[in-house]
Parts: C-alpha cells; sequence; structure tokens
C-alpha cells in the first residue's frame, strides 16, 4: 500500500503534524506569564516548566537544548520565548541556538518592565502569527517525512503478547517507507540491552546498550563522597518483560541509540533515552523532533505531549474504564489486518485528526533533571 | 521627614560605609546616624565601601558588624575599600572564631 | 502585641489564607488536576512532576513536600488526585487525617469510567469551597506566625536595602515571639562561619556548617568552585568586595537573631525563634519549601523584579532599589528603595514590612497574589528512575 499524509511543510524540510504556536518559558519564573500569554490566543501552546536557573554544567545545557529543540520542533509554526531577565538560561542565548527557519521571537519580564507589559506585548506578537498559521494548508506528503516516538508506559505480560504481532509489524512498515522512528529505551526496556546491541551495526550504540545489561544507572546527588551513579541489577522477570518490548521494535537495525535532545542522523530505527516518567519521555521525543508519538499501554494514560498528538493502542479489556483516552483498542482479528488499521489511524491522526488525548486537552512538558539545583 | 545622607552603615561597629550614590573627592560623607563628617578622599562609586575609622594593614574590615575581609594595607577615613586594598578570610582564620567558639560552649 | 485574624484548623495551627487546592501524586495527572480546578472557581491547583520513578531520597522529600502543602494551615482543604493503588496519594490521605485535616484522595483505577472521576473530583471539591465560605476566623497574635526569608532576582543594593531591613523585620518578630526561617544553603557558602556562630548550641552550629559544606561538595562536584567564582566581576563591579560581603548580604535576612534550629528542605520547625532551612538557592523551589515547612507568609527581596509568587502562601516582595519600585510597582508591596534616596533608616523599612505582614496576615492581597503568581516545584536530589 501507498501511504502519505496531510501535513505541514517547514522550511528546513521537516513536516508539521500539527500547526502551533508555542510560548515557552525560558525559566519558572516567567511560566505564568507564558501561560497568560498562551491563553489569550486559540492554536497556541504552553511550554512551560519548572527549571531555568540555577542549573549548572550538564543539568543546565540539558534544559538549554530542550527547550531549543521544542521550539525547532516542526509541529510548531513559530515560537515566543518569554523570559525574566535575570535567569540563567538567558533568551538572548536560546535565540542564538535555534534555527532560524520560522518566526521565533524572545521578550523578557524585566526588560518590559513588568508582567502586565510582558503579556500585552506577548499577545500581540502571537496573534500576528495566528493569523498567519491560520492560513496555511496542508499538503500530501510521503511517511518520510514523519517522525514516530514510540514508547510503553504501564505494560504487563499479557498485554504486550497480544500488542507485539500489531505494532511490530507497524514499526517495521513504517521504516520501510522511510520514515524515522525513534523507540523509547525506558527502564523497563532497559534490561534488554544484550538483544538490542545485536540489533545495531553502531559500534557506539553496541558498547552503551551492553552496558545497561549490568543493572539500572541513574545519578544521584543527595550523597556527597560516593559513586553518584547507583546501580541496581535486573531481576528475571523484568529482563523477560524487556525480551519481549524489544520485539515491539520490529525486525529493523538500530540505527542508533540517541540521547536526551539529540536528533538522528539518519532515517530508520533508533532508541531514544527516556525515564519512567512519561512526560518526561515525550517532551525529549519533542526536543528530537519527534512529529508523533505511538503509546503502547496496558490501560490508557491520562496525559499526552503538549505538542505531539500521542496516539495511544492498549489490547481490549473487561473494564473499559479508560476508553474515551485510547485510539486503537487491538483485537482478536488477524494481526495483518489490524497494521493496516493502526496505519489508517496513524495516517489520519498525523492529517489532523484529534486523538483521544488531544479531545481531552491533556499534554504537559517536562524537563529532566541531570543534576540537582543550587 | 527626609534625612539628607550619602553613605549608609549597616552596623554601628563598622569601619566602612556604603555610598549610596556616587561620592566626589573633597565632598563631606554624612552617614546616617552619625555626628562626625568624614572628608571623601577619593571618587567612589554608589555601591561601593568608604572607610569611616584608621583601618591598619591586616586589620579587621567590618560590615554588618561582621568581619567581611582582611585589609592589605593601610586604610585612612575617606578612602575607598575595595579589592586593591582588602582580601577575604583564610580557611583558617574563619573556622577556628567557630571551634573557639563552640568550645566555650562545651566547657 | 500585635494580632491578626486567621483561621484555627484542627491541628491547633492558624491559616491565613483558606484556601481549597487540588494535586496530584504523580506527575501524569499533572493535566487532569489542572483540568479538575478549572471545574470549580476559587480551588488552587498544585501540580509537579515527582511522586513516581523516584529513589528514596526523592520520595521522601516529594511526600514531605505534598504533605506539608495539603496540610498548611493556610490550605481549608485539599484533594489529592491517584493513579490505581497509587501508594503516595494513599500515605498522603491517612498521614493528613491523622493529623485532621480536611482531606480526600481519589483514583483513577480500571473499574471507574474518566469522566466518574472528574464527577466525583468536581463535587469534592465544590462542597469543600462551600466549607471553606462557613470557616469562622479567630484573633491570633504573631507568636504563631513562621515568617520564611528569600531573595531572588539579587542586585547590587539587596545586601544594603532590601535584606538588612528584612533582617531587622525578622529581629523584631523573633523579639515578638514569632518565628522566621531563612533559607538558600547555597548563598550562606562563605559567610557560614558568621551565622554558624550564633547558633543555640553547639550541634545546631555544626549541623549547619555541615549541610553548607555538602552544599558545597554537590556544586564541586559538577566542575564549579563557589569560593573561587564568587564574587563574580559584575558584583566586584557592584562594589563587592570578598566572599563573605556577598554572603553576607544574603544572610542578613536572618538579622542577629539567635539560631535555634536547622531543618531539612519542607520540615517543619520544632522551635520557636530563628531557624535555618536547607533549599537550594532557586526561588520556586525554596518558596515551596519553606510553605511546606508551614511558612504561613514569605518575605522575598528583589533587586532586578521577580513576580514569583506560591500557591498557598503569600509572597511579600521587597524591592531594594527605587527605580524598580517605580517601573514595576505592580511586582512589589514594599520599597526598600527608600533607604537610598534617605528617607527612611533600616530599621524603618523593618518595621514597615512587619506592618505588611500583619496586614497581609489579616487578608490583604499581595502583589503575586493579586497576578495569581501560583509557582511551584519541588527540589530534585536524584534523576528520574
Amino acid at each position: 500500500m501507498d501511504y502519505s499524509f496531510e501535513g505541514y511543510l517547514r522550511n528546513d524540510g521537516t513536516a508539521g503534524t500539527r500547526n502551533y504556536i508555542g510560548v515557552v518559558c525560558s525559566v519558572v519564573c516567567s511560566s505564568v506569564i507564558a501561560k497568560e500569554i498562551s491563553e489569550s490566543v486559540p492554536g497556541t501552546i504552553p511550554i512551560i516548566h519548572s527549571n531555568g536557573c540555577a542549573q549548572l554544567g550538564d543539568d543546565f545545557q540539558l534544559t538549554k537544548n530542550m527547550l531549543v529543540g521544542i521550539s525547532a520542533n516542526p509541529n510548531l509554526y513559530s515560537a515566543l520565548l518569554v523570559g525574566l531577565g535575570c535567569e540563567t538560561n538567558q533568551v538572548s542565548g536560546l535565540l542564538k541556538s535555534i534555527p532560524k527557519t520560522k518566526p521565533i521571537e524572545g521578550i523578557g519580564i524585566q526588560q518590559l518592565a513588568g508582567g502586565e507589559n510582558t503579556t500585552k506585548k506577548g499577545v500581540q506578537i502571537v496573534e500576528q502569527w495566528a493569523k498567519e498559521a491560520a492560513v496555511m494548508k496542508r499538503e500530501n506528503l510521503p511517511l518520510s517525512s514523519l517522525t514516530v516516538g514510540i514508547v510503553t508506559v504501564d505494560i504487563d505480560e499479557d498485554s504486550l503478547k497480544r500488542i507485539v504481532p500489531v505494532v511490530g509489524k507497524v514499526i517495521d512498515l513504517l521504516v520501510e517507507n522511510d520514515a524515522t522512528v525513534m523507540m523509547g529505551l525506558t527502564d523497563t526496556l532497559e534490561p534488554a540491552g544484550l538483544l538490542l546491541a545485536e540489533r545495531t551495526n553502531s559500534q557506539e550504540a553496541k558498547d552503551k546498550l551492553r552496558k545497561l545489561e549490568e543493572g539500572l544507572h541513574r545519578k544521584r546527588w543527595k550523597e556527597i563522597h560516593k559513586d553518584q551513579s547507583a546501580a541496581r541489577s535486573f531481576s528475571k522477570e523484568e529482563k523477560l518483560l524487556a525480551a519481549l518490548e524489544a520485539q515491539m521494535t520490529g525486525t529493523s537495525p538500530i540505527e542508533s541509540l540517541l540521547g536526551y535532545n539529540e536528533k538522528p542522523k539518519e532515517k530508520g530505527l533508533h532508541l531514544i533515552v527516556g525515564t519512567s516518567n512519561m512526560v518526561e519521555t515525550f517532551s525529549n521525543m519533542a526536543s528530537s523532533g519527534c512529529n508523533l508519538v505511538i503509546v503502547v499501554s496496558s490501560r490508557g494514560i491520562l496525559t499526552g505531549s503538549v505538542a505531539l498528538p500521542c496516539m495511544t493502542i492498549t489490547p481490549q479489556n473487561p473494564y473499559g474504564s479508560f476508553d474515551e483516552l485510547v485510539d486503537y483498542t487491538i483485537s482478536e482479528e488477524d494481526p495483518s489486518v489490524q497494521v493496516e488499521k493502526v496505519m489508517k489511524e496513524l495516517v489520519e491522526i498525523s492529517s489532523g485528526k484529534q486523538t483521544s488525548l488531544e479531545k481531552l486537552e491533556l499534554g504537559e512538558f517536562s524537563i529532566p533533571h541531570v543534576g540537582t539545583t543550587f | 521627614m527626609d534625612k539628607k545622607y550619602n553613605a549608609l552603615k549597616l552596623n554601628p561597629n563598622d569601619n566602612v560605609a556604603v555610598a549610596l550614590k556616587n561620592l566626589k573627592s573633597g565632598e563631606l560623607l554624612s552617614i546616617q546616624g552619625e555626628k562626625d563628617q568624614i572628608k571623601v578622599m577619593e571618587d567612589i562609586s554608589y555601591g561601593h565601601k568608604v572607610a569611616t575609622s584608621f583601618i591598619k594593614n591586616e586589620g579587621k574590615i567590618m560590615k554588618y558588624g561582621e568581619c567581611m575581609g582582611i585589609a592589605t594595607a593601610e586604610i585612612s577615613p575617606g578612602f575607598h575599600v575595595h579589592v586593591f586594598n582588602v582580601r577575604g578570610l583564610k580557611n583558617e582564620e574563619r573556622d577556628h572564631s567557630f571551634i573557639d567558639h563552640v568550645d566555650t560552649f562545651s566547657s | 502585641m500585635q494580632t491578626f485574624e486567621g483561621y484555627r484548623r484542627p491541628n491547633g495551627s492558624i491559616g491565613v489564607r483558606n484556601h481549597v487546592i487540588v494535586m496530584n501524586t504523580v506527575g501524569e495527572l499533572a493535566s487532569f488536576t489542572k483540568k479538575i480546578a478549572q471545574l470549580v472557581p476559587g480551588v488552587i491547583p498544585v501540580v509537579h512532576q515527582g511522586g513516581q520513578a523516584q529513589f528514596p531520597e526523592d520520595y521522601k522529600q516529594t511526600i514531605r513536600t505534598l504533605k506539608g502543602t495539603a496540610g498548611h494551615p493556610n490550605v481549608s482543604s485539599a484533594l489529592f488526585l491517584g493513579m490505581g493503588d497509587d501508594p503516595l496519594a494513599k500515605e498522603l490521605e491517612e498521614l493528613l487525617k491523622d493529623d485532621n485535616h480536611h482531606v480526600h484522595a481519589i483514583y483513577f483505577n480500571k473499574d471507574k469510567p474518566v469522566s466518574e472521576v472528574l464527577k466525583e473530583g468536581k463535587q469534592w471539591l465544590e462542597e469543600a469551597m462551600d466549607r471553606s465560605k462557613t470557616e469562622k476566623t479567630e484573633t491570633a497574635d504573631v507568636t504563631e506566625l513562621i515568617i520564611g526569608l528569600e531573595c531572588g532576582g539579587s542586585d547590587a543594593w539587596s545586601g544594603i536595602t532590601a535584606n538588612p531591613a528584612i533582617g531587622a523585620c525578622s529581629d523584631f518578630i523573633v523579639r515578638d515571639g514569632g518565628t522566621s526561617i531563612l533559607a538558600e544553603t547555597t548563598e550562606a557558602i562563605g559567610a557560614e562561619h558568621i551565622l554558624a556562630k550564633r547558633a543555640i548550641d553547639p550541634e545546631v552550629g555544626k549541623k549547619f556548617l555541615k549541610i553548607v559544606k555538602e552544599y558545597e561538595e554537590r556544586i564541586k562536584d559538577t566542575g564549579e568552585d563557589i569560593r573561587s567564582a564568587n564574587p563574580t566581576p559584575g558584583n566586584m563591579a557592584g562594589g563587592l568586595t570578598t566572599l563573605e560581603e556577598k554572603s553576607l548580604g544574603c544572610i542578613k535576612k536572618g538579622g542577629n537573631s539567635t539560631l535555634m534550629e536547622v531543618i531539612d528542605y519542607a520540615e517543619a520547625p520544632s522551635k520557636k525563634g530563628f531557624i535555618f532551612m536547607d533549599t537550594p538557592g532557586y526561588d520556586v523551589e525554596s518558596v515551596a519549601g519553606l510553605a511546606a515547612g508551614g511558612a504561613q507568609i514569605v518575605l522575598f527581596s528583589t533587586g532586578k523584579g521577580s513576580p514569583t509568587g506560591s500557591p498557598i502562601v503569600p509572597v511579600i516582595k521587597i524591592g531594594t532599589n527605587p527605580r524598580l519600585y517605580e517601573i514595576m510597582s505592580e511586582h512589589i508591596d514594599v520599597n526598600a528603595g527608600k533607604i537610598i534616596e534617605g528617607k527612611n533608616t533600616i530599621e524603618e523599612i523593618g518595621e514597615e514590612i512587619y506592618q505588611k505582614i500583619m496586614a497581609t496576615a489579616n487578608g490583604s492581597m499581595t502583589a503575586s497574589e493579586k497576578h495569581k503568581n501560583q509557582e511551584f516545584a519541588i527540589w530534585r536530589l536524584a534523576e528520574t528512575i
């Protein structure tokens, strides 16, 4: 079958599945003003978070990079950066780092002498962009314009067994059609490091993936003079479940293992670091250039990304309590038939159909911490 | 009632005052609450410190009623007090005061 | 003795506000929490991204912060949204009910449609709002007040005007039997020995030195050295000569009173008088910790102008210079810049802040409350699992 979708082609060759105007706070201190600006103009999304100041080293760099990344995301027609003035994460620094392929502006509360002036000025800028964005038309684009994130949330063995035959094929199909796919490497998938290492030709990714097998590594800062990296070994059950989850990536070779805010250098299948906080994982996918996310879960989830449509796939379950949150329910039908149905849904969502989470206006943005604040 | 002064002493025990405006050499220092008037001996920018009494070399610079540094030269009243004639405390200079204090407690 | 009309809570504490709040326990529910809050006018959402996938040090800190926020004397009722058989929501509900707080937890789980949960939450919040309107105030005095001390967006005047004035006010409050909590451990580096000397006993002094040293080590782990990097060239141009002087300018918000106790982030003090809380210098996290520790009001000095507040605590902004007050009066409650103009002494501004505290305790709105600056964030100690 020939697949294509209707998307917004951007100047840099990427494509948006949405056409939002982002109102991005550089620091938590300007988050209320950024939210106010966004709430005043339809078509805008607030990119607000609790970072941006009293951060050092890698932790600061990650915050900055994530905001640069999400501002550059193809789902954003334009982005307004709203700063305070005295924060570590300066708007001027962000402006320098964001590629000039779309309308980007920055304003600051201290520079404009107060929140009221800043809101007024911000609304003015955003309203003008909203007019421009409203006349943009979607155009027919090939699947190679899609960058799809995929992540599992709260999933059990039984659900995985039912989902894998369908979603694994969907991923293969996307890769065959030259789409870019990023599978979230969260703590549930990490125990499959060795298995995944076999699938990649990149020596760097191989080394990193093999290391994952040793156990869960995360940084801790409370205790000083101790090994900062806390390791916990994986149980047999965790490894089995991870092996099953790994099957969801299909059969394509893994091109690379992407870090925070890292954009893939080639099309095809990639892994991307994630945490078991799904909001952080979605946000990282958004800043790495995804324009759509597939969420696979036993139950359905209660928040998506503020910038990306999150298409939820769950197995059929007797409760139906989260039905209104789900976009596709895996049935007993032949997997190959279901693969086509998922692809159809994915194309429709990419072309503008609202996901269940979008209908309920459930979406967040959050930046992970890789260091403590000062 | 406005009280006109051009420098502020943060604690009565201080030997420096903070200039509240750009001080010109030759003008008189008027410090809130102090009758003595000291002649400003060099231009001093607002926010910077001016000596209000004679400080000997290696003497303590007192601000907020605390020792904020050690003089690296003699400083006469009316002169600018800053990085060129003041250094921070050495580790042993800082820590001793507290350990002495703790010892007083325990005895 | 200065008095105010406050809300007496069943556990004996007294609030200066009567908020109804809704909080998420896990990050996934942040959006829903905001959604439910929108359904009932006046309800304040308090959201965060913690509560799950955290190491014990973060998990404990999250519980302490959420418990301190929901059980805060300024809070009339609190609703928790939890996921499945969320242990955090259960623990919080039980802890707070034991302390006679009006709290409730509702859960998203498989046998209840999402729309049901929304309805249930809305109904509980509506009843909580009605209940809050029937609550009567009673007269209390300053001995029952806990005041948090904070600075953010500092300038060359912070250590000369606003911070010493806050220090004078802190001393007045302590003199009158109240409590003030200084925070921001980072900013004490370099003057820690001076504050330690004021400790009531060697144990308190040593604990203070310990938390400062730990903070300094954590910063060193990222390759930065506070001692050698400060004062910055900008600070020096502004007149600051030594690190001691810079840090003194910050810690003088604590005046000259005896240091009674050193507490953890978001921990409630067990003593009255002058207290120190271990928090980062990051304003929003620090204010959230002070509030969770029971401060009913926070004093916040700012030189460059920072609009931030708190979802549950009135934050009183003290501007350090006349120009800031002129151009950004919408964010400033007290103009300590008058000290520069020779209009007032530090003590007089300290007294003005004290009067502002009492007016605020009596219900007068602060700048950050008027602008709905309800920022909230919890200090993180480890990476997300």
